[in-house]
Formats: C-alpha cells, structure tokens, sequence
C-alpha cells in the first residue's frame, strides 16, 4: 500500500512533463527506435553502406554540409564584426533595430529562401544580366551554371544568407556584455579596433560560435527543403535520396530507407554530442578566463 | 552594406512577379502584366491551402504551449535525477531531423489512419517546432522569481490558479515569442506535411513548389509574396488573439 502511495507521489510529481514526454516518446523517438532497430540486419547495412548510391551521396552530402558551412562562418564572422565596430558607436535603441534587420532572413522558410537565390544567380539571373550588361559575357551560355548543377553552389549561398543570422543571433549577446571600459583602457594603450577585435572580442565569442556552427552544420546535414528544390538529380545528398526511394516504392524500400535514416540519425547524434561536449569545455574555459 | 545583404534577394521576386517579358539582358522587364496575380486569385485551391495553413499553425501553436508550458516549469523548478535524460527526449528533434523519424513511423501512422487527415498533420508539425517553444518558455521560467509562487501556495491557492493568474499573464511576451516560433516553423513545412497529407491536404507551401522548382517564375514569385504576407499576416493576428484570450481567461482589466 505504501510503495503504490509513493509511486503515485512521483507520477504526480511528473505530472507536468509527462504529457510531452509521451507525445515525444510516441510521435518521435518511436521513429528513431524503427530506424535503429532496422540498422541490425547487419547484411542489408553493409549491401547499403557499400552500395555506390550511398557512398557517393555521402560524399557528397559532407562536402556540400561542409562548403556550406564554411561560407557561414565567413559571412556571420564578417557580420558580427561589421555590428562589433557599430555598436562601439551607436546607442543601444539603434543597435536593436539593426539587430532586427540582420535577423530578418530568419522569418524567410527556407524553400522561400532557395527559390529567391535560384533567382538570382540562375543562368537568365540578375547577377547574369548585370555581367552581361558590363560586357564580361557575350551571351547567356557564357554565365555558369550555378543553379541545379551537381556542385551546389546555389544551396551553399542560400545557406550562407539563411544560416547566418542564427549565429549573429547566437553570439551578439556576447558582444553587448564585453565592457565598454575595456575598449577605453585599450585605445589608451594605443590598441587599434581591428587588434581589439581579434584578441579580446573574438575568444571571447569563440565558444558560442563554434557550438553555434556545429548546430548549422547538424541541421545543413540533415536538411531536405533547399537540396531538394536546388539540386540536381544525381548526386543527392542523403535525406534527399532516402525520402526519394521512399516517395517511389515505400512497400519494398522500406527497410533501405530505414537503414538510410539510422545512418542520418547517427551522424547528427554524432554530432550533437560534440556540440554538446565542446559547449561545456569551451563555456568553462572562458568563464574561467571572464573572473580573471 | 548589411542592409544591402539583407534585402537583396527580394529585388528580382517583387520585379519578377510584375513581368511579363523579362528576356535576358534587359535589366528590367520590357513588359509588365498582373496575369500571374490573376492567375493565383483565380485558382481555387489559393483559398483552401491559406485556409489549411493558418488552421494547422495555429492548432500547433496552441498545442506546443499547452504542452510546454508545464514541461518547462518543471525543468526549471524540480529537482529529478532523470532530468537530463528529459532534456535529451525533448531536445532531440534540434539536431536530428524530424524527416528520419516521421519516415520510421509512417507506416503505423497509416495503420492508425493518422494520414490524409488533419489531425495526423498537426501532431507531425508539432515534432520540429516543440523544442524551440520549450527553450523559450525555459529561459522564462528560469528568470522568473520563484517567490510570487511560494506566496501564492502559502496562501493555498491551487496550481492550476497559480497557472491560471500567475505565470500565463505575466508571461504573456515569452508566449507570444513562443508561439511566433512555432507558427513560422509550422507554416513553412512542407515536406512532413506533404508526406502525411498526402494529396488530400494542400498548405501553401505545397501548392507553390512545383512553380518554385522550375515551374512558371512570375506565378513562383507571386506566391512567394503572398506567402510573406500571409505569413505575417497569420503571426500578428495570433498574437493579437492570443493576449486577447489570455487577458480574459486571466481576467486582466485594462
């Protein structure tokens, strides 16, 4: 009598995480475990796994995941310093409305974001025309095809304006809560922004940054929308090609399309253990160096 | 220049949905027309999926904060040995793809006759958007004092009550960031939705990639804009609602 009045006692203490914990074990995790499991028929993943389909799109996704996430780092560092050198200067109620306008590629899905991209940079695009217009290329066959063509530069690009932000998002806090009284004490010593930047700003942003980029690169990896609109047919990145089999027979792909996915699962879990572990390491190192 | 960065990609949608003819090499289009405008007011299916967008976000926004706001008080006020492994189950959906799991599952969900319906598509839509409303809701709770409460249960009052005139009104922001989140997220998905509506169940989203992937560019771009504004549209009129609701439902006067 006593143990079920305890055990009651702590499923009402529960109570409150409970119902989402069910929905998530029922509608997702559940998903997860078929895919798992399907991943112990250990001759269909090797058949899989050393399948030329698979190993090509692969690479392939690996390379575009790491093209892409790249470039973000390039365009956000790039970002956050022009909003770092912006915000010595400006008041706080004009760095807020800024803040809003970098953000604003957040609210654009990001189908929305690969079309506008296809746009643009598409053989009849407007970065095509104004070349043409300059007279760098004499007609349209000239421009390179860099929209629906095996090396992704498109799906890299709308990355880089879609993603970015995220990380601006991520690390600008950050850069509000560096003392202004140590930018003072630096140009006393005749230390010039740039230098300021790269020696105190920057370790101490680095660690929200990296784990920031880690997410991305999680969610480039897995991501379906962008490749899907934007690639081409051979090769596909890896959740293009599983949803593909799917959408074409999902009787007798099944099985393949869960191993696939157990793949997927694996290397973003993968991945989000390291975020997971080099948050903590990175986090306690700059703590460490904030009380000095 | 930042602002240059930002906006650039929307120049040729708004251009391109006005033209039409735009050969190569003319800056602007040599032609401009309001068919495609004509085109998506007349399709009939333009209605319906702005009809079935704005019924699935807002059912998922609703659902999210029902089922976060609990969840989130609890992983910011209880101490539980099993928490941490709480927070993977419901984190997870951040870093692996919803995708890779609906795939999984969609067999039992036909078998369940969650597919074709609506139902089926909330409860999928609810997967990719659930962590962020509960990260947001987190983050209150964690700055919110704990002392309102512990007077409000000194003084006997119930936890629902506590909910009801404590928490829900004075976190009215936090909800509304939450459920911006949620509804930006639910409204633009296209493939899970695709998947378990089936063909039955047409979204924006849907109706409008076959123009975006190498369909008809002005209508594409038409869309696209549509899709912004109903999109913006959707959120502030949510938001709107929502404090509205709240307000009564607390009985906030002012």
């Amino acid at each position: 009598m006593n143990g079920i009045r305890m055990w009651l006692k702590k499923i009402k203490k529960h109570l409150g995480i409970l119902p989402s914990l069910v929905f998530m074990l029922i509608m997702f995790w559940a998903g997860i475990l078929n895919s798992i499991k399907a991943m112990f028929n250990f001759n269909l993943l090797r058949e899989i796994v050393f399948s030329r389909e698979f190993i090509v799109s692969t690479k392939y996704t690996l390379r575009l995941s790491l093209f892409s996430i790249l470039s973000v780092a390039f365009v956000s560092i790039i970002g956050i310093f022009i909003l770092y050198l912006l915000s010595i200067n400006l008041s706080e109620e004009k760095l807020k409305k800024i803040r809003v306008l970098t953000l604003f590629p957040m609210y654009i899905p990001y189908i929305l974001a690969g079309y506008m991209f296809s746009l643009i940079l598409s053989q009849s695009g407007i970065i095509s025309t104004i070349v043409y217009k300059l007279g760098f290329i004499e007609n349209l066959s000239e421009f390179p095809a860099l929209v629906n063509e095996p090396r992704g530069y498109s799906i890299i690009f709308t990355y880089a304006w879609k993603a970015s932000p995220f990380i601006i998002l991520m690390v600008f806090p950050n850069i509000l809560r560096i003392n202004k009284d140590w930018m003072d004490v630096a140009r006393v010593f005749g230390v010039g922004k740039f230098y300021f930047f790269r020696k105190i700003v920057f370790p101490l942003i680095m660690p929200l940054y990296i784990s920031s980029l880690f997410i991305v690169f999680a969610h480039i990896l897995s991501s379906f929308e962008v490749p899907y609109l934007l690639g081409v047919t051979y090769p596909r990145t890896l959740s293009v090609l599983a949803y593909e089999k799917y959408a074409r027979n999902s009787v007798s792909n099944r099985e393949v399309v869960l191993v696939m996915n157990g793949i997927i699962i694996f290397i973003t879990t993968l991945i989000g253990m390291i975020i997971y572990y080099s948050n903590k390491s990175l986090r306690e190192g700059t703590e460490l160096e904030l009380e000095k | 220049m930042l602002g240059i960065f930002v906006f650039f990609p929307f120049i040729p949608l708004l251009i391109g949905s006005f033209s039409s003819v735009w050969r190569f090499g003319d800056l602007l289009p040599t032609k401009f027309s309001l068919s495609a405008y004509e085109y998506i007011i007349n399709n009939n299916f333009t209605l319906s999926s702005i009809k079935y967008n704005i019924i699935i976000s807002y059912s998922v926004a609703l659902i999210n904060l029902i089922l976060a706001m609990p969840a989130s008080y609890f992983l910011a006020r209880t101490e539980s040995a099993l928490k941490k492994i709480y927070i993977i189950i419901l984190f997870a959906p951040l870093i692996i793809p919803p995708l890779s799991s609906i795939l999984g599952i969609h067999f039992n969900m036909i078998m369940y006759g969650l597919t074709g319906n609506l139902l089926g598509i909330i409860l999928v839509n609810v997967i990719p958007s659930f962590p962020y409303v509960l990260l947001v809701l987190l983050m209150a709770f964690r700055n919110f004092p704990s002392s309102l409460e512990e007077a409000a249960l000194i003084d006997g009052v119930s936890k629902y009550s506590i909910y009801r005139y404590i928490f829900i009104p004075l976190l009215i922001p936090n909800i509304v960031v939450a459920s911006t989140i949620s509804i930006l997220i639910s409204l633009s998905e296209y493939i899970l939705t695709f998947l378990i509506g089936g063909s039955k169940i047409i979204t924006l989203p849907i109706l409008m990639f076959p123009f975006l992937s190498g369909g008809d560019k002005n209508i594409g771009a038409v869309y696209s804009i549509l899709f912004i504004i109903v999109n913006i549209l959707a959120l502030l009129l949510f938001e709107f609602f929502i404090v509205l609701a709240i307000k009564r439902y607390s009985r906030i006067r002012i």
